[in-house]
């Protein structure tokens, strides 16, 4: 009884502290909802333009009739399940020493599995729930790192690191030039 | 983590990873049948993918494959705390995987790497035309 009683005390303390934890960074909710409408996007436009791509059931018999580098044997399909496995092992094994590590090696998984399923409901023409949890979470975990980096680089930003206010130009101007290289390759 | 919390989760994924496998065989039979009504490989691996119940049965299949390497790679780590022992873990999560890859190599992942072979390569002739 008296084990019992400590166990519900821990487990009510825990749940306690999680949403305390919670509340205190709005990291979590800004990722939440941000990757949820980026997921809302990204769903949509795998429906509307990568599934029509393959849905003629012609063109594809088509183009197995007629190209000739489309045959596939048993070399090909034990190099393909054996390098799949492999990259979703991968980032298991790795140093995950610190908080931020264990975020980006759980987004690697996340993120080549769901690009795995997006072919496979490629080749099935329908979107499952799984494949669009899967993207969810991706897409917040990709926005949460991202906050992470804007963090860390406002940090980096700073002349004293301890003090308020004084930022460092020359970082500045640095950044100024980065984000303009980025604004011309996207125009 | 002590050792008999480590060796009870052990059986645990021992248990549950075997009912999946036999359950993996069944739907294997199934799909099999399916199979056996087209003559190219090709349609009958876009036949077999419209299963409804193939993602469901990847995805945890993903999930027994990472929780088993994850496992087995813990329990490499904690064996100089815990006692050699725990090294029985490894053994018997290799042996499950390999069995796991074994049920799900013959119809589910031929037929999706044939899949994303063709996707592949009709992406890769669409653009070069």
């Amino acid at each position: 009884m008296v084990e019992n009683k400590n166990f519900i005390s821990k487990a009510y303390r825990g749940v306690n502290d999680f949403f305390k934890r919670l509340s205190d960074n709005p990291q979590a909710f800004f990722s939440l909802a941000l990757g949820g409408f980026l997921s809302c996007y990204i769903t949509v436009f795998i429906r509307k333009e990568i599934m029509p791509i393959f849905s003629q059931e012609e063109i594809l018999k088509r183009f197995v009739e007629n190209s000739e580098f489309i045959s596939i044997g048993l070399f090909e399909i034990v190099v393909f399940v054996i390098s799949f496995i492999t990259i979703l092992i991968a980032p298991l094994l790795g140093k995950k020493d610190k908080k931020q590590n264990k975020k980006v090696f759980l987004f690697f998984i996340i993120a080549v599995t769901s690009v795995f399923f997006i072919i496979i409901s490629a080749g099935r023409q329908r979107l499952d729930y799984i494949t669009a949890i899967l993207i969810l979470f991706s897409c917040i975990l990709f926005i949460s790192i991202l906050i992470d980096i804007l963090k860390a680089t406002y940090q980096w930003l700073k002349v004293d690191k301890k003090q308020k206010g004084q930022i460092d130009i020359a970082k500045l101007t640095f950044i100024w030039t980065i984000i303009v290289f980025i604004i011309g390759i996207l125009k | 983590m002590t050792k008999k919390f480590c060796l009870q989760l052990e059986g645990i994924i021992t248990v549950s990873t075997i009912i999946f496998i036999i359950r993996l065989h069944f739907y294997n039979q199934q799909l099999f049948r399916i199979q056996a009504t087209y003559d190219n490989s090709i349609e009958a691996a876009f036949a077999t993918l419209q299963e409804p119940n193939i993602p469901i049965y990847l995805f945890i299949g993903f999930a027994i494959t990472a929780i088993l390497v994850y496992f087995s790679y813990k329990s490499f780590i904690l064996a100089d705390e815990l006692g050699y022992i725990i090294l029985i873990n490894i053994l018997v999560n290799v042996i499950l995987l390999i069995f796991l890859i074994l049920a799900f190599s013959n119809p589910i992942f031929t037929s999706i790497a044939t899949v994303v072979v063709v996707i592949g390569g009709i992406a890769f002739v669409s653009s070069n035309s």
